[in-house]
């Protein structure tokens, strides 16, 4: 099966984590935000992601919505703007 | 023009203020979050603010746009710093214009209210002892 090839974007504390602004990764088809944030839970001890929410496309979505190509995805955690 | 904004210049209040005028105004609102040199008991030496700017400039419109449907005002903008800040400079303004006080008030803290509830921009502060840290949200 052919690969699904997106673009992971980080911001605040997983930005320090990751120590990248962004990054390019190629997934299995099928992967939701929420498999791809285990994943990348696990690669660089990202923090649980119970209060984050999740935007594909610059749109605020669903974790279970399955990626595809060239989707651009941001983890967010609670915004502390203001 | 956009009437949310994300931007790393210095916002000059002056000249903000300038850019809205409108005869059927007769009530401006504003509120400006100034960086302050304490939290949670910490000293605080500066902050940095990194937003997602396409989302946090689509959701500002909209919550501008709420605060138009559901406040009797002529207009709202809101501009958001990002980038390091240091004390007493302004990361955050809001404008409102109306034809009477009331409404005014009301949409100015409806605006930076949602703002801080569902922007996506994150801030980290610097103490002055050396550590640093995002700070957590509400969740």
């Amino acid at each position: 099966m052919e690969l699904i090839n997106i673009k992971v974007i980080y911001f605040a504390v997983l930005r320090d984590l990751a120590k990248k602004k962004e990054e390019l990764l190629s997934v299995d088809p099928g992967t939701t935000p929420q498999s791809l944030y285990d994943m990348l839970q696990e690669k660089y001890s990202f923090p649980n992601q119970n209060t984050f929410k999740v935007a594909i496309n610059d749109n605020f979505t669903e974790w279970n919505e399955p990626l595809d190509q060239q989707d651009i995805i941001v983890f967010m955690p609670p915004v502390t703007g203001g | 023009m956009n009437h949310f904004i994300i931007s790393e210049d210095e916002i000059n209040i002056v000249e903000f203020n300038k850019q809205f005028k409108n005869p059927n105004a007769g009530a401006i609102s504003s509120f400006q979050g100034i960086v302050r040199n304490n939290n949670l008991g910490k000293d605080v030496l500066r902050l940095e603010y990194q937003s997602y700017d396409r989302l946090a400039e689509k959701e500002g419109g909209n919550i501008i746009n709420e605060a138009l449907e559901t406040f009797d005002i002529e207009s709202a903008y809101c501009t958001h710093r990002t980038g390091v800040l240091e004390i007493g400079d302004i990361a955050v303004v809001v404008i409102v214009l109306a034809g009477h006080r009331e409404d005014s008030f009301k949409a100015c803290r409806y605006i930076i209210d949602e703002v801080k509830l569902r922007v996506p921009i994150w801030k980290k502060e610097i103490y002055q002892n050396g550590d640093s840290g995002w700070l957590k949200g509400a969740g």
